[in-house]
């Protein structure tokens, strides 16, 4: 009688699993896509625009992006923690979500001092075709870095308050989190080397 | 996992570090240019592999995710070099 049991576990340990909801996934797919058109523009006008880009980005701080790319994937890395957790049905998912959430206020305190250094100097969306890649995208994605943050916190609170049904419930949720805090996080790791790698 | 996931991060830690200092170290041209594209290719897709656990999804999530990555690391090649 076991004998079909036993057989029948490598292959439910095989099961593909998609990480989170199939809402968040067509979400994340559509992001992706907006991304792919504003990234790949930007690195086809700076190609194009190459003299213009080149100065444009001699005015960038390429210690601000690293620190944000820095800060970025250890917050990716504390949310990759904390749907671990969600896994092993510890659910200890709120302090490392938190925790995520608060790596993204870094990122934004670093991101609006570039801002401000910029503006103050006389830059904005108009100045350049570089400066309006530059400003659009990096805003962009700076909106989602926020959104990240507040879904991250949401999730936190409700697991923390045992608003979940039960554990499957629950690290659904973690992980759809999760999944979209990654999804902001590659993103930036596309648009770090187009501002502040390659001069 | 959890040492998997660190050991991971950290040498994300550190491909970013080594990628931002030869941007700003080396000769720029088609070589400095590859080199990065490849580091950020590299670090993109163990992200969605470990991070975003993509690697044990439908198929289909891994393959429209890595190539978005692929595709803009493609861009990156031709457009910059």
């Amino acid at each position: 009688m076991n004998a079909p049991q036993s057989m029948t576990m490598p292959a439910a340990m095989k099961q593909k699993h998609l990480p989170g909801d199939l809402a968040m996934w067509f979400f994340i797919m559509a992001e992706l896509g907006v991304f792919l058109l504003l990234l790949g523009g930007m690195a086809f006008a700076r190609g194009y625009y190459a003299e213009i880009f080149h100065e444009g980005i001699a005015t960038l701080h390429p210690e601000a992006g690293l620190a944000n790319t820095l800060v970025l994937l250890t917050g990716s890395y504390f949310v990759a923690r904390g749907v671990h957790t969600a896994k092993g049905g510890r659910n200890r998912v709120a302090p490392w979500f938190v925790a995520g959430a608060l790596t993204g206020l870094v990122y934004a305190v670093i991101k609006i001092a570039e801002y401000q250094i910029l503006i103050s100097a006389g830059y904005n969306l108009r100045s350049s075709t570089f400066y309006f890649f530059y400003f659009f995208t990096t805003f962009f994605h700076f909106a989602h870095v926020l959104l990240g943050m507040v879904i991250l916190l949401v999730v936190a609170q409700r697991s923390r308050k045992g608003f979940y049904a039960d554990a499957g419930v629950a690290r659904n949720a973690a992980e759809s989190a999760g999944s979209y805090w990654h999804m902001v996080d590659l993103v930036w790791l596309v648009l770090f080397p187009l501002l502040y790698v390659l001069p | 996992m959890e040492m998997k996931l660190t050991i991971g991060w950290l040498s994300l830690m550190g491909l970013t570090i080594l990628g931002w200092w030869l941007g700003h170290h080396m000769a720029t041209g088609t070589l400095l240019t590859l080199i990065v594209v490849v580091l950020t290719v590299i670090k993109g897709q163990w992200l969605i592999d470990q991070f975003m656990e993509l690697r044990h999804a439908p198929r289909v999530f891994r393959f429209l995710v890595s190539g978005w990555l692929l595709l803009l690391g493609g861009a990156m090649a031709v457009f910059l070099t």
